[in-house]
């Protein structure tokens, strides 16, 4: 791959994003993302899963540029409420309520705010550049990947996604597993015998994952957030001033927004890492840099240029798994490669060959997309203040109606809300027992892929398992996983790691 | 002795869902290594599961843990109920009306919710529902009955 080709690629991308129709949807995603981004209680995995049905009209990439919009942009919304109201609008922007809070009791919302936006800013677009420049020779490497070596990258990226998570291991495992085998409820595509459907017609075609992924995160969290009482969300001041941040200010902020985009760039690119563990562990860097780490907690910029920056950062790269080798990195890509598949579009490394419009269609949106959010967030951000003062108990039975709404007419039928309900019920069971969705629903998602690479290798090697180890790339991408796993169960890792996600 | 309700309680949840798909996955046909049918890797899960399901038992019977936080019905009930009556009136009496009971069933779910409010927003929730999924959206759904 030439530097020409990369040149010509993004050409052929922006000529895609740019077209009236494409910007729409990008603003409409980003639109959307900020505002579930800047409401607490609702997520980018129950939006992306109600909208899902409305975007199987649109053209593949339309909805692809329209559902990253609301991912990426709902990592500039978190922000604000974090800053303003001192409550995460997003899992991702916890940290920014450290110090981004402090300051604006000090006066100075402004510039966290401005600081927030334009260090996400910065990682958005250095996580696209990583995109187009590490997706291709990715996608080349995967292409020559046989089913072994593909069941042994899906096992590693399961792996992996536990590790990076935080919850019990076991139980994380364990819901993989699950996860996997409601995926195969169904018909068997390599026999066509049906499994697990009880002659109900309806799950011939298996478990719609849109039902899944509305019951285990939408109505589940729901059900978890009426059990605690409504958070008080009152506003320092309606007025926000200083959204031009000083030269010294930005002085200041500088090195802690690259250092962050650095951070969520590497930390992005690993399953079950993302946006969450991106802005944890840019906060816990900075607080060790600082010359005088007492100032972290007291409204210290540092604490809000660096893990706003990771979390945006991370939220971009972790499309390069997603994009180039099918794996989903988290519940987010899992939806989005259930919305590929749904569109007809078989996720994995042919799609840089086969549609180089969608993949370098979606990086160019993503650069437009995120310059939309800066405009979206800053100069408009009384319009998002004033829609905090909606409160839950008027944002729930809403919620509710969309995901009814959204599973029913995913396919005109009302079993898939029973199933949607089924879900949620289950999903708050397991959340009182220590149970994480994510891994379930990247099983789920992952579960009849792997199956059928399990079922092609093991054909090729005559029924022998050793394949999986004599094929040198799948013994490597095996061992990772291996060496990923004892790591973890090593006594001071997983003090560590249960330091990292207590904090 | 039960140390651990939560582990115990997740170990017989997975015992039971190991159980199900090994008794279910019974007339599904396994075949071999090399020609796998459509039971191998069900019920290889289903093993898998039960194991699971067994270590989290053990675990909850001699590891001190978290003991079972106690569920709240009434939203419980609202909620799931909500999405059950949709499902049920969607087809029969048309998206506005199943939207006013959806919505209202749910509000009422809230400790602080006021009848009024959850009357007007079961209201205008229904007007927008259909103002936007039918008409803007051109989703195929009946409004009235």
């Amino acid at each position: 791959m030439t530097e020409f080709d990369l040149f010509s690629n993004l050409a052929l991308g922006f000529g895609v994003a740019l077209t009236l129709q494409n910007l729409m949807y990008c603003l409409i995603g980003a639109l959307l993302g900020t505002l579930i981004g800047v409401l607490p209680g609702i997520g980018p995995v129950t939006t992306i899963a109600m909208l899902l049905p409305i975007t199987f009209q649109l053209p593949p990439i339309s909805s692809l540029i329209m559902l990253s919009g609301i991912y990426y942009g709902c990592q500039y919304g978190g922000s604000t409420t974090a800053i303003l109201v001192n409550l995460p609008g997003e899992a991702s922007s916890i940290v920014t309520t450290i110090d981004g809070y402090q300051m604006a009791r000090q006066g100075r919302a402004g510039e966290a705010l401005a600081i927030a936006a334009i260090g996400s800013f910065v990682a958005g677009c250095f996580g696209t550049l990583l995109i187009a420049a590490a997706g291709p020779p990715l996608a080349g490497m995967a292409q020559k990947f046989g089913p072994a070596e593909y069941f042994s990258l899906m096992v590693l990226g399961l792996v992996a996604s536990v590790v990076m998570a935080h919850g019990s291991v076991l139980k994380s495992f364990a819901m993989i597993f699950l996860g996997v085998f409601l995926g195969l409820i169904g018909t068997d595509v390599d026999t066509g015998a049906m499994r697990y459907t009880f002659g109900v017609g309806e799950l011939a075609d298996g478990i719609s994952f849109v039902s899944l992924a509305m019951g285990l995160f939408g109505i589940a969290e729901i059900l978890r957030n009426l059990e605690g009482p409504e958070v008080d969300r009152s506003l320092l001041s309606n007025k926000v001033t200083g959204l031009w941040p000083t030269s010294s200010v930005l002085r200041e902020a500088w090195p802690a927004v690259l250092r962050g985009t650095a951070l969520g760039s590497v930390l992005g690119l690993l399953p079950g890492g993302g946006a969450v563990l991106a802005s944890f562990a840019a906060y816990t860097v900075e607080k060790k840099l600082a010359r005088d780490p007492s100032r972290f907690g007291k409204g210290a910029i540092e604490g809000v240029a660096g893990p706003e920056s990771a979390n945006n950062a991370a939220a971009q790269t972790s499309f390069i798994p997603m994009l180039t080798l099918g794996i989903p990195s988290n519940a987010v890509m899992a939806l989005m490669v259930g919305a590929m598949i749904i569109q007809g579009i078989e996720p994995g490394p042919e799609v840089m060959t086969k549609r180089p419009d969608l993949f370098w269609g979606m990086v160019a949106s993503m650069w437009v997309g995120n310059l939309m959010l800066v405009v979206i967030n800053l100069p408009m951000i009384g319009m998002w203040v004033s829609l905090l003062k909606v409160p839950y108990r008027l944002m729930f039975p809403a919620i509710v109606l969309f995901c009814c709404i959204g599973v029913f007419t995913l396919s005109n039928s009302s079993f898939e809300v029973y199933l949607a309900a089924a879900f949620g019920l289950m999903g708050y069971g397991l959340s009182k027992v220590g149970f994480e969705p994510t891994p379930l629903l990247l099983g789920f998602v992952l579960g009849p892929l792997m199956e059928e690479n399990l079922r092609r290798a093991m054909r090729y090697a005559q029924g022998d398992p050793m394949v999986f180890v004599e094929r040198p790339l799948s013994a490597v991408l095996l061992a990772i996983g291996v060496l990923l796993l004892v790591a973890v169960l090593l006594p001071t890792i997983r003090a560590k790691r249960e330091d990292v996600f207590v904090e | 002795m039960i140390r651990s309700q939560a582990d115990f309680a997740a170990g017989l949840f997975l015992l039971g869902c190991g159980l199900f798909g090994w008794w279910f996955g019974q007339p599904l046909k396994v075949g071999t290594a090399f020609r796998m049918g459509p039971g191998y890797t069900p019920l290889m899960l289903s093993g898998i599961l039960c194991l699971f399901g067994i270590a989290l038992l053990v675990i909850g019977l001699i590891r001190k843990g978290p003991s079972l936080e106690a569920w709240r019905l009434k939203p419980i009930l609202l909620i799931v109920g909500s999405l059950v009556v949709f499902a049920m009136t969607v087809e029969r009496t048309g998206l506005f009306i199943s939207s006013v009971l959806a919505v209202g069933m749910a509000g009422l779910a809230s400790p602080q919710q006021r009848f009024r409010d959850t009357a007007l927003l079961a209201l205008g929730m229904a007007i927008a529902a259909c103002l936007l999924f039918p008409f803007a959206l051109q989703l195929p759904l009946r409004i009235l009955p």
